[in-house]
Order: C-alpha cells, then structure tokens, then sequence
C-alpha cells in the first residue's frame, strides 16, 4: 500500500467522528440557517461541511479500489475482519472460516430472496359478494421488480432546476439480492477454476 | 470380502524432542517460523503439518521425518 493510501485511510477513520458530529448537529439544527449563518458557528458548520466532502470523496476512493484492486481489498478487509494468516495453520482455519462464511451467507440470501419474491394476500369478500363456500380468498405469487421508483425527471422546484440528484441504489432490493448471490458463487467458481488449472 | 475404510493416525514427539533441546514451543515457533498455538496444536495432534513444515521440524530437530512423526492405521 503506497503512502498516499494510508493518508487517504488515515483521514477517512480520523474524521469520522466529526461526520457523525455534523449528522448530529444538522439533526438538532436547521441546516439552511447554520449555512447562512455567520461568525464562528458559520465557519465550524462551513469547515465540518467541508471536511465531509472530503470523506466522501475518500471513501469512494477506498470503495472502488477495493473492488477494483484484489491486494488493496485483501489488505483492508483482512484487518478489519480480523483475519490473521500467520502460518499454514492460521490460513486453514481461515479457509474453514471462509467457506462456512460462504455457504452460509449465500443460504441467507437465497432465503431474503425468496422472501422478495414471494407475495401473499389474505382477502376478505364484502357479505354482498361472498358466495357459499367462498367468503374471501388467498393469493400466492411471485413478483419480479428490477427497478426501484421511475428516476426522478427535470424539474423546476422553488429552489431551482432539479438537473441531478442520487439517492441510493435505484434496483430493487430482488435484484440486489440476485446480483450479490451471483456474484458470490461466480467470482468463486471463477477463481477456483484459476487454480485448478494451474 | 468388502474394502474396509482406512483412516492414517499421526502422531508424534516434538515434546520429547524439545524437552531433550530444552527448548520452549515459542522458541521451536520462531525458529520453524510459525505461531506457537501450532506447535501446541501439532503436539496435540489436533493439527497435522504441512509435508513441508514437517520436514522444516525434523531438520531442526537434526533428526529423520520418521524419528519425529508415526503414522498407524486405524480401520474404520
């Protein structure tokens, strides 16, 4: 890991606290006037507004490389998740660890899944619609949504044109599911075939 | 006549080795360049080393590999 790196890390652990200051802070506040405001309340809630900019930027910098770059990754979530591979036996027992880690989360998210999918709805018919034998009705079924809500379209509020805005992940919560338990089992296919054939 | 299972128990005496070399597992972990939680483990028989970490004990201890770890088989 190069210099710039761990400076980068550095920051992003260090000022997490003040993050969590400033959403505790504009939770109590109204942020529109502390944005306006002057004076040393302006300049600290400026500074803070400044400081977690450069959080994210960070973060999304740790983020994608993770992703992107395997050593980096190792390095990070080793630490964080604690995993010690001192010697031969230490790498077994995280293997172990690993795989039953493996199998158990993607069971876990074939259960979320299903329970994504799967629709119930226990109806009762009005007396003037009810039959003999048929007072109300259950349905079963499977529903399918790639998509969150439709993305949001220009335009003019009271603040201005609305050009861009995020806010969060626009797939639904199924095809999240479905995206990371492929993930799971492809990228493990992937590379257990790597080695096979080596 | 059906297969019996074969299963291979190992054992062996690293702690009459070093007891002999007056040696603790800390200092037998770091001269083998492992954590002392496996020496104990190995010596328990809880864990059996690698081809090469066996072979890097038997050369520390100057000894054969066989001097150092016994193989027996159990039918199942």
């Amino acid at each position: 890991m190069n210099k710039i790196d761990k400076i980068i890390i550095k920051y992003a652990i260090f000022s997490f606290p003040l993050i969590v200051l400033l959403m505790l802070w504009s939770l109590n506040s109204n942020s529109d006037e502390l944005a306006n405001a002057e004076g040393v309340l302006g300049f600290f809630w400026n500074t803070l507004g400044w400081i977690f900019l450069a959080w994210i930027v960070s973060s999304l910098y740790i983020i994608c490389k993770m992703v992107a770059i395997r050593n980096f990754r190792d390095t990070i979530l080793k630490n964080v998740s604690g995993i010690k591979e001192r010697d031969e036996r230490e790498s077994s027992i995280s293997g172990e660890a690993a795989k039953f880690s493996f199998l158990s989360t993607a069971a876990f998210l074939l259960f979320l899944l299903f329970l994504s999918l799967f629709t119930i709805t226990v109806q009762k018919y009005p007396k003037e619609l009810q039959k003999p034998g048929h007072t109300g009705s259950i349905t079963v079924g499977l529903n399918i949504k790639s998509f969150m809500n439709d993305h949001p379209q220009k335009k003019v509020t009271n603040e201005g044109l609305l050009i861009f805005t995020y806010n969060g992940i626009p797939i639904s919560s199924t095809m999240l599911i479905l995206l990371v338990l492929l993930w799971q089992i492809g990228s493990y296919q992937y590379l257990s075939r790597r080695i096979l054939k080596e | 006549m059906g297969k019996s299972q074969m299963k291979l128990n190992i054992s062996n005496n690293i702690h009459v080795l070093r007891a002999e070399k007056k040696i603790s597992q800390e200092q037998l972990a770091q001269e083998i360049n492992v954590t002392r939680a496996t020496i104990s483990s190995i010596e328990k028989g809880k864990y059996n080393p690698s081809l090469e970490l066996a072979f890097k004990i038997a050369l520390f201890f100057e000894k054969n590999i066989n001097d150092v770890f016994k193989i027996e088989e159990i039918d199942e």
